[in-house]
């Protein structure tokens, strides 16, 4: 792709912007509004086309893409005073649901009280349905910056690990701790929404 | 829940240490130990096995939030495209 980019070919080129914009947007979208998130993305894109002739090739493309992209995006966020402290990793509890209390009455701390119901019983009707993934959509939307971001390249758009850490500039450890609080969040959620019914 | 007596020497580990060890599990990152550790654990319970399924669950619904919540296909993005062929003309 990046000889196809360097060689001119404008249908690739046209290929990576139509393929890569949709997620670009959404990360922008964690930082400022709809219409700048726009602007950001084509800024990110110019960016690009400028300096393709200087990617070295130590990461994807696609990563590299996504740096340039929070870099441009986290600037405008601080300048605009809508900073998201993006280097901590969030509280270590789930803001959208309750939080596990593993107490068993016998084994003590650290157990499970009774098995969590599984889904498929809990609510089956529920579990497939538009508003879950809606209610998906705002456990995600309701996480701490550094979490959302992790959550948004490894599972809404199904990005592997190094990857992830290579365009969000953490380390895999760190990615992981991300995504696993992320993950966790999203999952009580749900089991509160399905639980609801 | 308790998934076995505590018997060797080689540890067992509680509901909240395997909870804690799901992502690394499903990302195949585990060394031999907590593998192990882990596994011994989730396959002696119950509660464990459900919330190993339903993290899972979780991460294939969250998958499904992108085609459930994008916007629609991209149109060619001309005043791109141009800057490009432009940009590309000035390096040959």
């Amino acid at each position: 792709m990046v000889a196809a980019l360097r060689g001119g070919e404008a249908d690739r080129f046209d290929d990576l912007v139509r393929e890569l914009t949709p997620g670009l947007t959404r990360m922008a979208r964690m930082y400022v509004s709809g219409a700048l998130a726009g602007d950001v993305v084509q800024d990110t894109w110019v960016a690009v086309i400028e300096a393709i002739d200087t990617f070295e090739g130590r990461s994807s493309l696609k990563t590299w893409i996504y740096r340039i992209l929070l870099n441009k995006v986290r600037t405008l966020a601080t300048r605009e005073a809508r900073a998201v402290p993006v280097a901590s990793l969030g509280p270590d509890h789930d803001p959208t649901g309750p939080r596990l209390e593993l107490v068993h009455d016998e084994l003590g701390p650290g157990y499970w009280p009774a098995p969590p119901e599984p889904w498929e019983t809990l609510a089956p009707e529920r579990l497939e349905r538009n508003e879950t993934l809606d209610r998906i959509a705002e456990a995600i939307e309701a996480l701490p910056t550094a979490q959302r971001e992790v959550v948004e390249l490894r599972d809404v758009q199904g990005w592997s690990a190094s990857d992830t850490a290579d365009a969000l500039g953490i380390t895999d450890v760190n990615q992981r701790v991300l995504l696993h609080r992320g993950r966790k969040a999203i999952r009580n959620a749900l089991e509160e929404h399905l639980r609801a019914s | 829940m308790r998934p076995d007596q505590p018997t060797d020497t080689g540890g067992n580990i509680r509901c909240a240490e395997a909870i804690e060890l799901v992502t690394l599990h499903l990302d195949d990152a585990l060394d031999n130990r907590d593998r192990r550790l882990f596994e011994r654990h989730v396959d002696a319970c119950t509660g464990c096995t459900r919330y190993v399924a339903q993290i899972r669950q979780t991460i294939d619904l969250t998958r499904r939030v992108l085609e459930h919540t994008s916007v629609a296909r991209q149109p060619q993005n001309n005043e791109l495209r141009a800057a490009f062929v432009a940009r590309r003309r000035r390096s040959v």
